[in-house]
């Protein structure tokens, strides 16, 4: 076994043709868009250029590829068009260096609106509007990708604005027959990688096939993703992809031929660095580190994790209770003119509540106050025995929507009743004007000039009731406690609110609407995340149970073949040094190679490497 | 027997001189613990090349035309042409080299060719010092 090798040769590509007097100095490729790829290259002295003189800064569209030949066969590291261009002078000589990089503007074009299918044009347009993906509208997420339009150079879907499709009318104009689809995060890349790079002009997009290799929808939603004004496809990737634990890079696939692909966290081939045993005999195949810089942080992990998600909300249905002493239900309209009682310092302003202020006395701010009137608001049929707390509180929109897709209630979401005159026990929807919601305490107010006659004709018998929502004092969570495996002895505990992402919302048994809603004749935003969010903290305690493993590895040489971006590597074998940030936990929790550079004249390959984590709030 | 560089005869009678061998680009690493060392190679440098001689010539009736000549010797330094030493050792021409000056030894610099050996005219013993790449 000798221990000798020449070192691999670098040959460079000018515009598909071998140019043998341009010398490679440094190449480097990274995943991710903050960092693109480059190569060092200056022009060769032997070559015959000796000298600069006459110089202007090149304007073609020139560039450049480069290959390591490994035995006889040459391996691409390299793609980028020379960009900086730096013509040296100086006491020791003079010459020529350049850096050739991937540039952002390499990737087609930047944002420059959403595309949308106009079904009266039969064409797509690039809007000017702001694009969101599957946007928050009134609380929820909707999907806001067209369900069956698609761009043939790129393949990829339109956007659908949920506003086109709110009723079938509107739909059928649009030629579909539900509302959009949801983006997952396989088609958003899709959409964006074809709308920006649709020529491919530069580097090749990721097919459906490759990405449903690497992706995982289910694990992955997007919520109300905004793509920026003027972004590059790299920065927007980066964006979209960098917190849901993805990344990104370039691959080099043959001379003329480069592709985007995906690398997903904690997945990729598996690899290690070899480094033989104190004594060993030296084996160029078994010893090849050089050296390592990669550190293990187990001060920022969590191993206990609480996810708090938005308090808790309820639909009911309940009858309001008069704000005002029985002695005065027998004032008459005349005597309860609203312009007369409005004024502060008026005698009369203490009837302003009279046959107006109806509340739900949640707080039991009205006890006593009338003699029927004893207690507090009962909160157990709507949240149970957990909320004893009585506050006052807000009453909040149905969460029964109307066929137009708003809360059905007609006073700012709130659906208010009166008794039916005609008929006992039967309501009817409120038609008098001037009601509004009380703003410090569940309850309503009518503040026209005169007193609703529907109600005070009744005199004994008027009642009113509301469905509306109530909102709980307490959220819905889920909790991941620290397991035995954690590498940390100490209890590190992460609390995360995410009310954005995760509610639990629900039609009461109280609600008028429940069988309707249950039945589906009607939509509701009921929402159950408790599922959901107990799944969620247990996804964050994985990853963030785990030791961040970080840094640089230097191997001797330029030849090796074996390592790319994305792979996960185990550690330095031979020594058996682990590079795994929870040994006892198991499974593939070690760092993955996020760059890789080639140091042609000190005949050395750096590695970068990193453990990405997705971010706590997506 | 003569140099011959980039076409151009430097006149006299060459000694023999040591060819060294081109310098070897290696990059050797010791892995601590390891026993042995690894090496990289990166193909052969250069060499420099000095090629002692005796100069004369029936041109050199004084010892002012024979300075004057090898002052004349330093128009030539940095150009690159090929090298052809005449000498006993018939070695194969030397391409590629630059000619970096002659040097002019003071044992015993420049004299009279008394005993005629050299042709009876003024001689120098120089070294010529040329680097091939």
């Amino acid at each position: 076994m000798s221990n000798s090798r020449a070192a691999p040769l670098f040959q460079v590509y000018l515009n598909g043709q071998l140019a043998d007097g341009l010398r490679v100095l440094r190449v480097e490729e990274s995943v991710n868009g903050s960092r693109l790829d480059f190569a060092e290259i200056e022009l060769d002295w032997n070559q015959g250029f000796a000298d600069v003189h006459d110089f202007t800064l090149p304007t073609g569209d020139d560039y450049i590829e480069i290959f390591r030949v490994i035995g006889a066969t040459p391996v691409p590291v390299h793609f980028g068009k020379p960009t900086v261009v730096q013509p040296l002078l100086g006491p020791g000589g003079s010459g020529m260096r350049l850096i050739s990089r991937i540039e952002q503007f390499h990737f087609g074009r930047p944002f420059d609106g959403a595309f949308e299918w106009n079904p009266t044009k039969k064409t797509a347009t690039e809007t000017g509007l702001d694009l969101r993906i599957n946007p928050e509208i009134d609380g929820r997420m909707e999907g806001n990708r067209h369900p069956n339009k698609k761009e043939t150079l790129g393949d990829y879907y339109y956007v659908l604005d949920p506003e086109s499709t709110r009723t079938a009318a509107s739909r059928t104009l649009q030629g579909v027959d539900d509302v959009p689809e949801v983006w997952t995060l396989t088609e958003l890349i899709v959409y964006l990688c074809g709308s920006l790079n649709g020529s491919e002009n530069n580097i090749r997009n990721p097919t459906r096939d490759e990405l449903a290799l690497v992706i995982d929808d289910n694990a992955t939603p997007i919520r109300d993703f905004a793509i920026r004004f003027g972004d590059y496809l790299p920065t927007i990737l980066d964006s979209l992809l960098t917190p849901r634990g993805y990344r990104w890079c370039v691959d080099k696939l043959g001379l003329g031929d480069r592709k985007i692909r995906i690398i997903r966290r904690n997945h990729g081939n598996v690899v290690h660095f070899p480094h033989q045993r104190s004594g060993a005999n030296f084996d160029e195949t078994l010893t090849q580190t050089e050296s390592s810089g990669v550190r293990f942080d187990k001060s920022k992990l969590a191993n206990s994790v609480t996810v708090r998600g938005h308090f808790c909300q309820v639909e009911f249905t309940a009858e309001l209770q008069r704000a005002w002493p029985t002695h005065q239900d027998s004032l008459t309209s005349d005597e309860l003119l609203w312009s007369e009682i409005l004024d502060w310092d008026n005698a009369l302003s203490d009837l302003r509540p009279v046959w107006r202020k109806w509340v739900l006395n949640e707080a039991g701010d009205y006890n006593d106050l009338r003699s029927d009137i004893t207690e507090a608001f009962d909160m157990k049929p709507l949240f149970g025995d957990t909320l004893d707390m009585p506050r006052r509180r807000r009453l909040l929109p149905t969460l029964t929507l109307g066929k137009d897709g708003a809360p059905i209630g007609q006073v700012r979401g709130v659906f208010v009743e009166i008794s039916d005159p005609n008929s006992e026990g039967a309501w009817i929807p409120l038609q008098a004007s001037g009601c509004q919601l009380l703003r410090r305490e569940a309850g309503i107010m009518f503040t026209g000039e005169r007193i609703p006659n529907e109600l005070r004709m009744q005199g004994e018998d008027a009642k009113l009731r509301v469905t509306a929502t109530l909102q709980a004092d307490f959220r819905v969570q889920g909790v991941a406690p620290r397991r035995a495996t954690s590498p940390q002895a100490d209890e590190a505990a992460l609390i995360v609110v995410n009310d954005r992402q995760f509610q639990w919302r629900t039609v009461g048994a109280t609600s008028q609407f429940q069988s309707d809603v249950q039945a589906k004749t009607r939509k509701s935003l009921e929402r159950d995340d408790r599922a959901a969010i107990q799944a969620y903290a247990e996804d964050l305690r994985e990853q963030f149970d785990v030791a961040a493993v970080n840094g640089q590895v230097t191997l001797e040489g330029t030849d090796h073949t074996n390592y790319k971006l994305g792979d996960l590597v185990t550690g330095i074998s031979g020594r058996n040094i682990s590079f795994s940030g929870s040994p006892l936990a198991g499974g593939l929790q070690f760092p993955q190679i996020a760059a890789i550079g080639y140091d042609v004249q000190r005949q050395r390959t750096t590695i970068a490497l990193e453990r990405p984590r997705r971010a706590i709030r997506v | 027997m003569s140099v011959t560089f980039d076409g151009e005869e430097i006149p006299g009678t060459v000694i023999s001189f040591a060819v060294p061998p081109r310098e070897l680009q290696a990059r050797r690493t010791k892995f601590f613990g390891v026993n042995g060392e690894s090496q990289i190679t990166g193909g052969l440098g250069g060499r420099t090349l000095q090629i002692p001689m005796w100069l004369h010539s029936d041109a050199f009736n004084t010892a002012n035309d024979l300075g004057t000549y090898i002052d004349s010797l330093d128009w030539f330094i940095g150009t690159t042409g090929v090298l052809d030493v005449d000498s006993p050792a018939d070695h194969p021409q030397f391409d590629h080299c630059t000619f970096e000056g002659a040097v002019l030894m003071p044992d015993p610099g420049i004299i009279y060719d008394h005993a005629g050996g050299l042709g009876g005219h003024w001689i120098a013993f120089i070294v010529l010092q040329f680097r091939q790449h």
